[in-house]
């Protein structure tokens, strides 16, 4: 197998937490990504004071744990140590997100920085990774709830021997990580509102969940004056693979507010989920994939939507307009594109995939933010899409009607088009049926039709 | 020097020379002699002697830190006596890999010694990117390897000093080191008999040796900064790490044992301490505070207090507000109630009256504003019984590329009994008839597939599309539940035996063109329509049907319908007639058995079982209904390696669902029958009868003890998913109205009697099911009841008697409690039994 390619980062200095009786000082160094200027090595985005620091930390912490934990090991694979990929922060102006995603591909997390929890103005919008190493998660963790704490993230620097000062790493990520950090967002995207628990009910119910459970779903359904846990496939409810992945709220549990969920499109062999603790002037976000030994792959509909050519050029029109803002307004983006609403959502929905969007289930609306990752590599993911268009290209796609032949791997699989939808009679269709999108041959009948 | 010169130097008397003769060699002489250094390690297992010239020579000629690591790993690496001549064949040498010989070695932790002396010496750098380095100094540290050796932990460390100075500290701060540490220290603080010698050889622990005691008696001495050890031990249950890394170092700090002042310089971290989730940590740093409670800063213990209350466990609360009320006494202007007030949502009743008492004293405002909040005013009404909604229509499969598909999708995963079920039928209409993709379909079922279900259904496959006969007989007598190296068939006349001599029966047809299909269900829940099973007799067929199959669409009519069935005439009709006369016969007077079942072999601990017969069972009778409904000799399904029937089949729950579908309208038969099975459940990671609960939900008759027990089996599964789809079977049947509490009761008594289920998980089964629904409260309340008789002394009476005070306190139902509880409730006692035995007493 060949090695994943592998991200580089560049940090002027390592981030430092200093806790004296004054006052905590958190620095984060920055590595790469896009500013409002442009691409940057070492964006500077805030200097200011963060707000509720106890809960910040425990939430900062949360995230940085999520990125270095592998919530399901495969069989006979060993476990090894973790070279996890650094966090994302991304500055809106108002409120800075903090991302990251765990080893596994199946478990996102996001802290969001509200503006009522930040102290000082914002220096730019964009952005980038920021290091988060022990000794910094160390001192974090004894941050206290009534220590102020004063916030860096990114510095001006001036690197006189580049040598002598940069703190560089390298971290392999897999295609598979780069799609699911990626995906995480479509799925949110078509999430729904399921529920929302105050905190007394958030905290009874994360507590109650055993520790393990299988990795079949269960669903969490709202149930008497809080939520339980049912084996039953419930369109009402959110569906939960793998129980101690909600586990990365449960530092913020005492901070919290409320629980509120929302589930992807109804599967009832396990869907998509996105789970948000309400802090003060914060969120914290946990998605999960449908599975404990999956990631993200193919839902939301993403595939049908990179497979026509239309949205690519909508896409290119719509992020020229993008300005890191907060929230993106789709109404507004339509009026200065010249695009009807709709392919403006599914411009974003392209951009999502290359990821370029995040999505905000709270707001329900996109916001703007560059992965700092190879850009050309984003774009050409989605392999059953590439060998979908390889297979056309190759002249294995015959019609017939409403049947589709495809020759690949030696077998000539059928596609037959029903009213529930595409069928196929490869061993994939036959194993995730259309919970995960098309597979390769449905696409490449699909794009057969069209002529593409 | 050539090779034999070079080997006969290996043994102890000519290492030194063998040092020596290295030293002057060049690069390529080295290399001329590698190829016979690499073939003696791999040849030969030598004594220590001559290993450590092996390992002189190795680093000596190979070409490489990958080479010398591999000859190492054929045996252990050098140990402290031979690295000063390894470092001095090193010295010599300087090879141009030499700074990456630490990597590599570090695959292996007997290579650390000289990994450090390496680094010691300054001959490589210390390993940044691996955490190894640290990990295996835990052990690699001793000079003597062995268990018994008498070497203290503080022995080995003040021989390399250098150690004391960077690495300890590192170490104490890797986020995996606890775990090593805990597990180093742990041989040393038991009795331990070595593997193979008799007890006499028993060595007695000695705690002196450890690394906490080593480490705390540094750092009394003055030899390591106590100081600097106190934070570094602190600071563990701090990060976001697993219990196993942090428990040793809560033991650290215990072994320490911090002065009053050192814990009131550090007093925010020790309060930080009461917000971790490692709950001896929130211990120890009460313990702490609390004798410190008059000189302490309040604020942050008090911020602090919030996280704590919060918990879910009893005893830690319980042992804050303690704190707390401590705290108000001695400081009485801090805001002590306001921290406390969190404990007022806590899930426990105790933790909540203790809370509202430690208000009632300190802030009566605060207490009478919250007071009311903790009392549910709503009077209670049982909803009325709802009847659940009609199940779905089966639909038949449409031709034979839908069929097709149905089998490219259940060989993958056949996790939906009705789409097996529609397969079957599917299979024997389209018998002669050939799909489009039947290529793609044989080429499928000639893939490896796991589990016997799925073996069948490639079988069936091969029977429909395959032209080669052997193929089309493969499988033809494989049985549900079977393990190659156990025996291959099930009991007989048991469920599985009978669902798989259907499976074969139907294949068989199909091999042959196929038969009249009269088994398809009607209804999603199993059930055929008397209507469609006449229709089915009636109609024109060419071919006789699956005689099992006619048993089976029998079974499937509700008995209360039989009547309506049309049986005609013919072969045919004198099956189902005699099919018809049993399931009216069946009229079973169930039995409990309970009993220890030997296994096959004598090492092999007997197992305790617990199962149903009836005593009303004919004899005699062989007929596939009669093997279903007749449960005379149950035990005879577990001896032996029966026991094991489906333990080592990756799919036999997807079986079971399948085999749900054979008894629809007989729960009882259904739940005897399977009653090895969820008692193996008890103790299985993952549960195989998770379908079962489903199959019991949708049970339309109304059920006696074998269903009774087997509920109470789910519920106390140690698979989670098992335990919710028990308490989601529940629900349904409470909120049908058929949920007969008062059985289920007795059935969990008598289980949790003969200890067969933890106690534990059966109360919180029953508590959530009836916290979910306020149809399940009555008949939740009337199973809490008729188990108290076997509550006194246990010690999870209480885990019961509480939901039972807070359901007959909900509904104003009074329950009628035993004498020894009585008492207990009597007494002074303040346990949650005697709390909870005192408010069913006040239920009148």
């Amino acid at each position: 197998m060949a090695a994943a390619p592998e991200q580089i980062y560049r940090y002027p200095r390592s981030s430092t937490v200093v806790v004296e009786p004054a006052g905590t000082e958190v620095a984060l160094a920055t590595s790469g990504g896009v500013t409002s200027r442009g691409p940057a090595a070492h964006p500077v985005f805030f200097d200011g004071f963060l707000g509720h620091p106890e809960q910040s930390a425990a939430a900062l912490l949360a995230v940085a744990k999520v990125a270095r934990t592998r919530f399901y090991t495969p069989p006979g694979m060993v476990a090894a140590i973790l070279r996890a990929a650094d966090p994302v922060v991304t500055s809106n102006g108002d409120r800075l997100r903090f991302e990251s995603f765990s080893a596994c591909c199946g478990v996102y997390a996001r802290y969001d920085v509200l503006p009522g929890a930040l102290d000082g103005p914002a220096i730019d919008t964009g952005t980038t990774n920021v290091d988060f190493n022990p000794p910094m998660r160390r001192a974090l963790a004894t941050v206290g709830g009534l220590d102020p704490v004063h916030l860096r993230v990114g510095e001006d620097v001036e690197v006189t021997t580049m040598e002598a000062t940069v703190v560089e790493r390298k971290v392999p990520l897999p295609e598979r990580w780069l799609k699911g950090f990626v995906e995480v967002q479509l799925v949110a995207a078509v999430s729904t509102p399921a529920f929302e628990v105050p905190a007394a009910e958030a905290r009874r119910f994360l507590r109650s969940l055993p520790a393990t459970a299988g990795r079949k779903p269960l669903w969490v359904v709202p149930a008497g004056r809080g939520l339980r846990l049912t084996s039953r496939p419930n369109p009402s409810g959110v569906s939960l693979s793998g129980t101690d992945r909600l586990k990365p709220l449960e530092p913020l549990l005492r901070f919290a507010r409320a629980l509120r969920a929302y589930a992807a499109p109804y599967d009832p062999l396990g869907a998509g989920g996105i789970w948000e603790l309400d802090l003060d002037d914060a969120r914290l976000v946990v998605g999960l994939s449908p599975d404990l030994s999956r990631g993200f792959s193919g839902e939301g509909g993403v595939l049908w939507d990179l497979a026509d050519d239309a949205t690519e050029e909508d896409a290119d029109v719509v992020s020229a307009l993008l300005a890191f803002e907060p929230r993106i307004d789709v109404a507004r983006l339509a009026v200065e594109a010249g695009l009807a609403e709709d392919r403006v959502r599914r411009a974003l929905g392209r951009l999502g995939a290359a990821g370029r969007v995040g999505f905000d289930a709270a707001d329900s609306a996109y916001f703007h933010r560059e992965l700092p990752y190879d850009a050309e590599r984003l774009a050409a993911m989605h392999p059953r899409l590439r060998d979908a268009r390889a297979l056309v290209e190759a002249g294995a796609v015959r019609l017939d009607g409403s049947t589709g032949y495809v020759t690949s791997g030696g077998t000539e699989h059928v596609v037959r088009r029903t009213p529930e939808g595409d069928r196929c009679t490869c061993p994939w269709f036959g194993r995730h049926r259309a919970s995960r999108g098309p597979c390769k041959h449905a696409l490449a009948v699909d794009l057969e039709r069209r002529g593409t | 020097m050539d090779a034999d010169e070079l080997i006969a130097m290996f043994g102890s008397e000519h290492r030194h020379t063998l040092v020596d003769r290295l030293a002057p060699l060049t690069e390529v002489e080295r290399k001329k002699l590698a190829p016979a250094v690499r073939a003696w390690g791999k040849e030969n297992y030598p004594d220590r002697t001559s290993r450590a010239g092996f390992f002189l020579a190795a680093l000596g000629t190979l070409g490489g830190p990958r080479q010398v690591a591999t000859a190492f790993s054929f045996f252990w690496g050098p140990d402290h006596g031979q690295v000063d001549l390894a470092i001095r064949v090193l010295r010599d040498r300087q090879p141009h890999w030499l700074p990456e010989l630490p990597d590599a070695l570090l695959a292996e932790s007997s290579n650390w010694p000289l990994v450090r002396a390496l680094v010691r010496e300054g001959l490589a750098a210390r390993p940044a990117e691996s955490a190894d380095y640290l990990l295996h100094l835990v052990h690699g540290v001793r000079a003597d390897p062995r268990w018994d050796a008498t070497e203290t932990t503080r022995q080995c460390l003040e021989r390399d000093p250098g150690l004391l100075e960077h690495e300890l500290w590192d170490l104490l701060a890797l986020e995996t080191a606890g775990r090593r540490l805990a597990y180093q220290d742990s041989w040393l603080q038991k009795p331990w008999t070595p593997p193979g010698r008799p007890a006499e050889a028993r060595r007695e622990p000695t705690p002196e040796r450890t690394w906490r005691h080593g480490l705390a008696a540094l750092a009394n001495d003055g030899v390591i900064d106590r100081s600097r050890l106190l934070d570094a031990a602190l600071a563990a249950p701090l990060q976001d790490w697993a219990a196993v890394d942090i428990a040793w170092y809560v033991g650290l700090l215990g072994e320490l044992d911090p002065t009053d002042d050192e814990v009131l310089a550090r007093q925010q971290v020790w309060c930080r301490l009461l917000t971790v989730d490692h709950g001896p940590s929130v211990k120890l740093a009460q313990k702490r505070l609390l004798g410190l409670v008059d000189r302490l800063d309040v604020d942050p213990l008090l911020e602090a207090s919030r996280a704590t209350l919060a918990r879910p466990d009893k005893s830690s609360v319980a042992a804050q507000l303690r704190l707390l009320a401590a705290v108000a006494r001695a400081h009485p202007a801090a805001a002590v109630g306001d921290a406390a007030a969190v404990a007022l949502d806590h899930p426990r009743t105790d933790v909540r009256e203790q809370a509202m008492a430690l208000l009632a004293g300190i802030a009566p405002d605060l207490a009478s504003d919250l007071a009311p909040g903790m009392v549910d005013a709503a009077p209670f009404t049982a909803p009325a019984p709802v009847l659940p909604p009609e199940p779905e229509r089966v639909v038949p499969v449409a031709d034979p590329d839908e069929l097709t598909e149905l089998f490219l999708q259940l060989i993958e995963e056949a996790d939906d009994p009705i789409a097996v079920e529609r397969l079957l039928d599917g299979a024997l209409r389209f018998a002669t008839q050939r799909p489009a993709a039947a290529e793609v379909l044989l080429r499928r079922v000639d893939d490896e597939h796991y589990g016997a279900l799925l073996q069948v259904l490639c079988a069936l496959a091969s029977a429909w599309l395959s032209d080669d006969r052997s193929a089309a007989r493969r499988g033809a007598n494989l049985f549900l539940g079977e393990s190659g190296w156990l025996d291959r068939r099930p009991p007989s006349r048991s469920l599985m035996e009978t669902l798989s001599l259907r499976l074969q029966a139907v294949s068989r047809a199909v091999r042959t063109g196929g038969a009249p299909s009269v088994a398809l269900p009607t209804y999603a829940d199993g059930s055929i329509d008397p209507a469609d099973l006449s229709e089915r007799l009636a109609g024109p067929r060419r071919g006789r049907p699956v005689p099992e199959d006619l048993a089976l669409a029998v079974l499937r009519v509700h008995p209360d319908r039989l009547d309506e069935v049309s049986v005609g005439r013919g072969w045919a009709a004198r099956i189902v007639a005699r099919a018809v006369t049993e399931v009216r016969e069946a009229r079973p007077v169930w039995e409990r058995v309970a009993d220890v079942v030997p296994q096959r072999y004598p090492f092999q601990q007997p197992v305790a079982m617990v199962t149903f017969r009836d005593r009303a069972s004919g004899v005699g009778r062989e007929g596939p209904v009669a093997a279903l409904l007749s449960r005379r000799h149950p035990l005879d399904d577990v001896r032996g390696d029966r026991l094991h029937q489906g333990l080592y089949d990756s799919r036999f729950e997807q079986a079971l669902g399948l085999a749900t579908l054979m008894l629809p309208h007989h729960p009882d038969h259904l739940a005897a029958h399977v009653h090895p099975f969820l008692v193996r459940d008890l103790a299985r990671d993952r549960a195989q009868t998770v379908p079962l609960a489903d199959a019991w939900a949708r049970s339309r008759g109304p059920g006696d003890a074998p269903l009774a027990s087997a509920l109470v089996l789910g519920l106390a599964a140690r698979d989670a998913r098992a335990r919710t789809a028990t308490q989601d079977a529940l629900l349904d049947l409470a909120a049908a109205g058929r949920l007969d509490g008062s059985e289920l009761g007795r059935q969990a008594g008598a289980l949790l009697a003969d200890d067969t289920v933890i106690g534990k998980r059966v109360a919180e089964g029953l508590a959530a099911t009836a916290i979910a629904d306020d149809a399940a409260v009555v008949p939740v309340l009337d199973a809490l009841a008729a188990l108290l008789p076997v509550l006194p002394g246990r010690r999870d009476a209480g885990a019961f008697l509480e939901p039972a005070a807070e359901l007959a306190e909900r509904s104003g139902r009074p329950v009628a409690v035993p004498d020894e509880l009585r008492r207990v409730a009597g007494g002074r006692s303040t346990s949650l039994a005697a709390k909870a035995a005192r408010r069913l007493l006040a239920v009148e």
